[in-house]
C-alpha cells in the first residue's frame, strides 16, 4: 500500500502504522478554533488536564433506523503519526494573535498522541444515535486538536457505508453491485473514500483504479460512449486476426466473421435495418483487445436496433473461437423494459443458433441509479444482473452529510454535560461503557450505556433500560447475550491491550454479518422501527442530577 | 506544496502538481485504461481527438453556475506521468492478454501533445457550453476524462452554492465557511473552503485551507471549551496588561465579577437573570486573558439570555476598562432571528447605561444549520446578525450533492462526432467550436453562442441569428454591443499558441464577483429565475441536424 508519511520523523513509536491514506490529513486539517482553544487552555495552565470526549451522531441518515460505522482505521493512522511540522507551527503562529507566547509553540512542537487513548466500536458495525462510536481520552488540548479531523474522517465514511448497505439491501444479495462514482464524487478523495466505504457497505467492485490499487478492491469497467463514437467504420481495424481461446488455431479475419454473423442475425430476426457501423467497429475492436472480457455498452445509438444486434454479432463470432462474451451495459432509457427485451433477444439467439448459455449473458445497468430507482425496477420486473451505481451513491445525494459530533463528557474525572434547548441535543455525561443486548432469537434488542464503574449486564439477569430523556420510556431486558461495544485501539500510555486494525475484507465481512443479524423491521426501507438506545437506571439519575445543577434558574419579577 | 511526478518535458514555467497528492493518473475509471489499450491495439491511440467538458443542467433550481476547478486540471496535466508502480498495477489488473508494448507506451505518456482550452475559472457559465475543450492523442485524452470531471464537478458545484448563499445573504454580511468536519472527506473539506472563497465567502475555519490557499481564517471556541471549566478558581494567572501597555491589571477575574454584579443590579437591563453559569464565566474570562484583542464568545452553551450574554458582557466591559474592544458573540442554536434582536437590544442598553460608544454595534455571528432557505427566512423575519458561519449545507451541497458534468467526444481525425440519445437534451453538439458571449446595450450578457471553429466571429453592431440547438422554432437575431470569446488556451501542447497564466485565487474570486454582478437580475433570483439563452449559429444548427440524421439508425416496419 502506497502511503506518504506526514511530517518529520516520528518521535514515538507508532506501532508501524502507516499514515492516513490521504496525505492531506495533517494536524492542520482542522478548525482554527481548535488551535485558539489549545492556546487558551495552555495559557490557563489547563492543557494537560485529562479530558474525555465522545464522538457520536444524533440521527440515522436516509430516513432509516441504522448506520454503519466506518472511518476508524483512518483515525488511528492519523493519531499514530500525529506531529506538527515546523512550517505548520510557523503557520499557526501567524494565524493566532500576535500576543501569543512562544512557550505555546514549543508546546506544539513536542505534541504527539502518546498520552491519548482511543476506544471505539469496530469498523463495519451497525450503530445507533447517541451511542459513542469513539471515546477519546487525553490531555484536553491534544484531544481538542483531534476533534475536527476525526469528525471529518468518520462523517463521510459512515454516511457512504450506510448508503451502500442500503443499496445492497434493496438490490438483494444475488445482484452484483459496482461503484462507478469517481467522476461525480465531491473531490478526488471523496471518490477514493467512496470506493473504500462502498466496498465495506457491501458493494462488489469499483471502477476507481486508484482505490483498487490502494485497497485491493476488485476493479470493473468496460468502455464509454466516446469509445464507440471514436470509430468511423470497420476499415479502421488494421490487425484483424484473433487467436482461438485454446490457442489451437487463428482466425485471420475476425472482422469478416463478425459481418457474417451480423448478416445471419439480420436474416433471422429481421426487426432492424442497417446497424451503426461506427458502433460495430468499436465492438469488434474491443473484442480484439479483450476477447476474454467482452462487455459492450449498447446504447450509444439505439439499443435494440443497433447496439444489441452489433453486440450479438461480435459475441457469436467470439463464440466460434471458443470465447464467451461477458454481456452488455445499459446506460440510458427504460432499464426495466430494455433489460427484458435484451434478455428475450439473447434467449432467442441461444435457441436459434444453438449457443448454450447465450441467454444468460450478463446485463449491467448504470443510468442514474439510487435506492428508489432500484426499488422501482424490482417492482416493474427486470432482467438486470449487475448495477453500476454512481452519483447518488457516492455523493449520498439523499442526505449529503451525517451529523457526527464530538462532545466533552468528563474533565479531571468530573462529568460534564452540554445542555441545549433542544432536548435531543443534550449530551450524556461521564465516561461510559456500552453494551449490546441480544434476545433469544439472536437479534440485538437494545444498546445500553452505563457508568464506567457500574457492573456490566449479565446473561440471564434482568436489567432496567431507560430512555435517557423520556421518563416514561423504560423496559426490563433479560439478555441472552451481552456484547461490550467499545474496544481499545490506541492505549496511549496505559497498558491496556490494543485491538488490531482488521483488513478491509474483514471489515466488509463484519458489516455484512452485522446487517444480517438485525431484525428486519429495523432495516426495511419504509417506516422502519427505531432501535432502542438506553441508559442504566443509575446513569439516568446521574444525567438528570447534573442537568438540574447546570441549568440556570430563571427569576420572575 | 507537493509536486506530483516529474516536471514537464518541454521548457516552461514550473507548474506545481495538484493540491491533493492523491490526484495521480491512477485516479481514473478502469475503463479509461481498457479503452486506451483497445485504441492502442487497434493502432488508433495517436489519432487526434477533441473532447468537450460541459454540464447539462444548472444546480440548485437556479439558472447559472460558477465554473471552478480549472487550476487543478492544469496542474494535473502539467505533471502527468505514470510511474513504474502504476504500470505494474495496470499490468496485473487489466487483462491477461495485455501486451507489453502497451505498457511501454504508457511509460512514455505525458501531456506534451495535449491542448486545453477553457473558460476562465470563476466565470458564470451555462448548460451545454463547453467549459473545457481538450485536444490530443485519443488514448491520452481518454485518460484525462475521469480526473477532469471529478476536479470540475465538485469545484463548480460548491462555488455556485457559495455564490447563491452570498446572493441571499447580501453584500454587507460577512460569510464564514465552517464546514470542514461535515464535508465529504478530507479534501472535500479543503476543496470546499477554496471554492466557497471563490464563490464569495470571506473566510474559513479550515487551517489547512488557510495555509494552502491564503484564505483568511476565523474561529472562536466551542461548547466543549466552555464545559471544560468548572469555576473561576481554575484561572491561575489573572493578570492582564492594558492594551496600550501602560499598566497591568493584577486581578482581571475580580474585575469581571465586579462588572457582572453591576449588570445584575442594573434596572434598565431588566434583571432577567439570576446567577449565571460559573463554568461559562470562567471559560469566557480565560479566553479573554488568552485573546484580549479578539474576544468573541459562544454564548449558547447554557442559556443565551440568562447566562451567555450577561457573562459575555461582564467580560467585554472588563476588557473595555483595559482599553480592549471585544469583537462580539456567536449563536449556534435556538431562534436566531429572535435571539439576535434580543442581544442587539441588550448591547444597545449597555452602551447607553454605561456610556460605552460602539458597544451596541458589536458583531453577532450565527452558525446553526444555515443554508439558502434559512438565510432567506431570517431576512423575512428581520434579524440583527452581522456574520454567518455556514457549514454542512454549503460544503456538502446538501440541496444537490452533485453537478452533472460530462465529457464528450466531438471530433476525431478532423471528423465531427455526435452522441445521440433518446433524450434530446443529451445529444452532444459535435465538432470543434468557438464560444462567444454577446452583451446587450444595458451591459448585461444576453446570450452565449457556439459556432464552428472556422466560422467568422460575431461582430459588434452586426446582427447575427442565434438558434436553439434542438428546438427549431426558438431563434432570435442579436445585435451585440460587446463580444467576448470565452475559451482561452491554458495548455498549448505542441502548438505554438500562447498559454494563459493561471490567476491567483484572489483574482479568480474577484472575477466571480464581477461576473455575477454583470448578470441580469432575473437570471439570478432564487424563485423562478429566467433561463439564460445558449444558442448555436445557423450554420452549426444545420450541421448538427445533418449529422444527427446520418447517424441515427433507420427503423424498418413490415
Amino acid at each position: 500500500m502506497e502511503t506518504k508519511e506526514n511530517g518529520p520523523s516520528k518521535k514515538v513509536s507508532n506501532g508501524g502504522i502507516d499514515g492516513p491514506t490521504n496525505p492531506m490529513v495533517t494536524p492542520l486539517l482542522n478548525d482554527l478554533y481548535q488551535f485558539t482553544m489549545a492556546y487558551a487552555y495552555w495559557k490557563a495552565g489547563k492543557h494537560q488536564e485529562r479530558a474525555v470526549f465522545d464522538l457520536y451522531f444524533r440521527r440515522n441518515p436516509f430516513g432509516g433506523e441504522y448506520t454503519v460505522f466506518a472511518g476508524l482505521e483512518e483515525c488511528i493512522r492519523f493519531i499514530a503519526n500525529f506531529t506538527l511540522a515546523e512550517e505548520e507551527i510557523d503557520f499557526v503562529r501567524e494565524c493566532l494573535s500576535s500576543s501569543c507566547e512562544d512557550g505555546f509553540f514549543d508546546y506544539l512542537r513536542g505534541l504527539d498522541c502518546s498520552d491519548v487513548e482511543v476506544y471505539a466500536i469496530p469498523e463495519g458495525t451497525v450503530v445507533f444515535p447517541k451511542v459513542p462510536l469513539m471515546r477519546v481520552e487525553g490531555p484536553v488540548a491534544v484531544v481538542q486538536l483531534l476533534e475536527t479531523p476525526f469528525v471529518n474522517l468518520i462523517n463521510y465514511a459512515s454516511l457512504v457505508s450506510t448508503n451502500a448497505a442500503r443499496h445492497r439491501n434493496v438490490a438483494g444479495k444475488s445482484k452484483t453491485l459496482l461503484e462507478f462514482g469517481l467522476r461525480r464524487a465531491q473531490g478526488p478523495d471523496g471518490g477514493v473514500g467512496a470506493s473504500k466505504y462502498c466496498y465495506i457497505g457491501g458493494f462488489d467492485a469499483t471502477s476507481n483504479v486508484a482505490a483498487g490499487k490502494l485497497f485491493g478492491i476488485p476493479l470493473r469497467g468496460t468502455h464509454s460512449h466516446a469509445f464507440v463514437s471514436s470509430y468511423m467504420s470497420l476499415d479502421e481495424i488494421t490487425d484483424k486476426s484473433l487467436r482461438g481461446k485454446d490457442g489451437s488455431s487463428r482466425c485471420d479475419d475476425f472482422v469478416s466473421l463478425v459481418q457474417t454473423w451480423l448478416n445471419k442475425i439480420q436474416l433471422s430476426n429481421g426487426v432492424f435495418g442497417e446497424t451503426n457501423q461506427s458502433e460495430l467497429a468499436a465492438f469488434t475492436s474491443y473484442a480484439l483487445a479483450f476477447p476474454d472480457g467482452f462487455l459492450a455498452l449498447v446504447d450509444t445509438y439505439d439499443v435494440m436496433r443497433s447496439g444489441i444486434p452489433n453486440f450479438c454479432a461480435v459475441a457469436l463470432a467470439l463464440s466460434d473461437l471458443g470465447y464467451k462474451a461477458v454481456g452488455i451495459r445499459l446506460d440510458s432509457g427504460d432499464l426495466a423494459y430494455l433489460s427484458c427485451e435484451v434478455r428475450n433477444f439473447f434467449r432467442s439467439i441461444e435457441k436459434e443458433f444453438g449457443v448454450p448459455e447465450f441467454g444468460k449473458l450478463q446485463i449491467t445497468a448504470s443510468n442514474d441509479l439510487n435506492e428508489e430507482t432500484l426499488d422501482a425496477l424490482n417492482k416493474q420486473g427486470h432482467e438486470v444482473d449487475a448495477f453500476g451505481i454512481g452519483t447518488y451513491l457516492v455523493t449520498c445525494y439523499a442526505q449529503a452529510a451525517l451529523g457526527v459530533v464530538f462532545k466533552l463528557v468528563e474533565i479531571n474525572n468530573q462529568p460534564r454535560i452540554k445542555l441545549s434547548e433542544d432536548v435531543s441535543k443534550v449530551s450524556i455525561p461521564c465516561k461510559k461503557r456500552c453494551y449490546r443486548l441480544y434476545g433469544k432469537e439472536g437479534y440485538p434488542l437494545v444498546d445500553i450505556m452505563t457508568g464506567e464503574n457500574e457492573p456490566s449486564p449479565k446473561v440471564g439477569e434482568r436489567i432496567l433500560c431507560r430512555h435517557p430523556f423520556q421518563e416514561s420510556k423504560r423496559a426490563y431486558v433479560v439478555p441472552q447475550r451481552v456484547e461490550e461495544l467499545l474496544r481499545c485501539y490506541w492505549p496511549g500510555s496505559t497498558d491496556i491491550k490494543k485491538d488490531t486494525l482488521p483488513a478491509l475484507r474483514d471489515i466488509r465481512e463484519r458489516c455484512i454479518n452485522q446487517l444480517e443479524q438485525m431484525r428486519p423491521d429495523h432495516m426495511r426501507r419504509l417506516n422502519p422501527t427505531p432501535y432502542k438506545v438506553s441508559v442504566s437506571a443509575k446513569l439516568y439519575d446521574f444525567i438528570h442530577f447534573l442537568w438540574l445543577n447546570e441549568a440556570p434558574v430563571g427569576e420572575l419579577q
